[in-house]
């Protein structure tokens, strides 16, 4: 009952959250996204979209288009992106900032259409020029977005990290979260300006709130990038982000236990941990709980269901999981 | 300096035998996927596997940056990415995916005469903005934990022109790599351990070969890279 129903009334009691803190159906599933909690988002983006969305249609179609929150099916993908094509370019001739940049991926990585760089290029050279325009008055979301726009170099000539730092810098001392963590995450990458700074920005970010920093702290802190390797601090952090709901949190706090690093091992905190984040639609989470129900870690075996996650899994496009099946008598 | 060549044509059909349905061992234990997700990219980074997208480099005179990256792990990647160029003006940059194999399996490391062996989720993991001049890795191999180890791999050199006129193109890259251990992996590894690795990469593609290689890179690609890396090629053999 519970696996059936518990993404759906879990959209429920997040939807009634949502309305009381007066979040759209759009927040709500950028929310549920940015937690790893796809299954949730693409319930969200659903309402939002039928409610006349343009960026919720295209995050729908992506869902879709991608498999996240759902079975791949470049067929819905490709008729929600198509939507929000339309919905886009009307806003974009508007000089909708925003809509010129979704237009130009759209067009420019052909999600669900064929790929068109030049007129990508086109719109997301527009876009980046509104977005510096407004950057300039000290719009923190447009900071946000010509930081990310330099560092992925999206329909430029060439990518500029130190422009793309400078904006995001700016947009994360101005308290955008979301620019904090893409700050941190250009200082692990780079490795250019000193990983230690990635933290900084992190612990920041996990502070006010955001759960994918505390997530990627608790990987730093795994990985030993940009400090000390300390497996006990990577639990500490996993545990706060999977707390927070955080999804890819929750997979990696059931390693840690299943594996016994920074944790005692313990195999029903393991098979707890899988079981969350499987049921919040993690692919690598379904696969787990597949093996441990094959395996009675930290449960009873449980042959169908052990099927039943690891098919799950493999819809989503898992190959670990379609192997494991192949190989269940 | 030891030379070797990693033709592209015979690594990718090395590369899909596990992706195509070569086995793997079952279980919760070693081997089974990676322990801990990547750090998570924005939303609005480009799709994923975008950055494996080889893009035809522009003025004549170009040349291929390959930044390498070296992970020890039973599948060991090389990072491919295309990047403009940052060093001179009208130079590209193609970092170009290759794949070596496990040092401790690699019986005959320094010639071409590797297994290649491959897990899907570590392309993705490697798919991500890289250094320009230098790329340092760090991985933790999700099935030997204990052994963590850290390696690193230095692009030396700036690759050969690409020559559009005829129908073959060339990538070169002369690579150093060099391994770090910890003491527990030095031990285990003892024996048979790698040392320093240098070598040079080379591919070849002739658009004779084009539909072989497709039919090897959708094959790899199954829910991994998604074929990017066939319209990579596909874009440089226009």
């Amino acid at each position: 009952m519970k696996k059936i129903f518990g993404p759906g009334l879990l959209f429920l009691c997040l939807f009634l959250n949502a309305c009381l803190a007066g979040q759209s159906n759009l927040e709500l599933g950028q929310d549920a996204s940015a937690r790893g909690d796809y299954e949730t988002a693409l319930q969200a983006f659903r309402a939002a979209a039928e409610e006349g969305s343009a960026k919720a249609m295209y995050r729908l179609g992506i869902s879709y288009y991608y498999g996240q929150g759902a079975e791949v099916d470049q067929e819905k993908g490709t008729y929600w992106l198509e939507k929000a094509l339309q919905a886009f370019k009307a806003e974009a001739e508007e000089g909708n900032m925003e809509a010129m940049y979704y237009l130009g991926r759209i067009y420019y990585y052909g999600q669900g259409i064929e790929i068109d760089r030049e007129r990508g290029s086109y719109w997301l050279e527009k876009a980046l020029q509104a977005f510096k325009a407004k950057a300039e008055e000290g719009n923190v979301e447009a900071m946000y977005h010509l930081g990310l726009t330099y560092y992925y170099g999206q329909g430029l000539e060439e990518e500029d990290w130190e422009k793309s730092l400078y904006w995001l810098e700016k947009a994360a001392k101005a308290g955008n979260l979301e620019a904090m963590y893409a700050l941190g995450l250009v200082y692990i990458k780079s490795d250019l300006f000193g990983q230690h700074q990635a933290l900084y920005w992190w612990e920041k970010a996990a502070e006010a709130g955001n759960a994918q920093a505390m997530n990627s702290l608790g990987i730093a802190y795994y990985k030993g990038e940009g400090a000390e390797f300390d497996r006990e601090k990577a639990v500490y952090w996993w545990t706060r982000a999977a707390l927070a709901g955080n999804v890819a949190a929750m997979h990696n706090l059931g390693m840690a236990y299943h594996k016994g690093e920074g944790a005692k091992p313990d195999q029903e905190k393991a098979f707890y941990w899988f079981e969350k984040a499987a049921l919040s639609g993690h692919p690598d989470g379904m696969y787990k709980l597949g093996l441990a129900y094959r395996d009675g870690l930290g449960t009873a075996r449980d042959r169908d269901q052990a099927r039943q996650w690891l098919q799950k899994a493999a819809s989503r496009g898992h190959e670990g999981a379609k192997e494991a099946l192949d190989e269940m008598p | 300096m030891r030379f070797f060549y990693l033709p592209l044509i015979f690594l990718l059909p090395a590369l899909s035998v596990t992706a195509c349905g070569g086995s793997r061992q079952a279980g919760l234990d070693p081997g089974q996927a990676r322990m801990v997700d990547e750090y998570t990219p924005p939303f609005l980074a480009p799709p994923a596997g975008e950055a494996l997208k080889i893009t035809v480099p522009r003025p004549a005179g170009e040349a291929l940056r390959l930044l390498s990256g070296y992970a020890d792990s039973p599948q060991a990647v090389y990072v491919a990415e295309s990047r403009p160029g940052s060093q001179e003006p009208g130079r590209s940059s193609v970092v170009f995916l290759l794949f070596l194999p496990d040092p401790e399996q690699c019986l005959d490391c320094g010639n071409n005469n590797f297994s290649y062996y491959y897990e899907n989720d570590l392309v993705k993991q490697w798919i991500y903005p890289v250094a320009r001049r230098e790329v340092r890795m760090e991985f933790a191999p999700d099935d030997v934990l204990s052994r963590y180890m850290t390696l690193t791999a230095r692009a030396e050199a700036v690759v050969l022109p690409l020559t559009r006129e005829s129908s073959e193109i060339r990538l070169e890259v002369d690579y150093t790599l060099e391994r770090r251990a910890s003491a527990s992996t030095r031990r285990q590894t003892e024996g048979n351990a790698p040392g320093p690795v240098f070598g040079l990469a080379s591919a070849r593609f002739s658009s004779g070969q084009t539909g072989d290689l497709q039919d090897e890179v959708q094959c790899v690609s199954k829910g991994v890279v998604e074929a990017e890396l066939l319209k990579g090629i596909a874009e440089i053999m226009k």
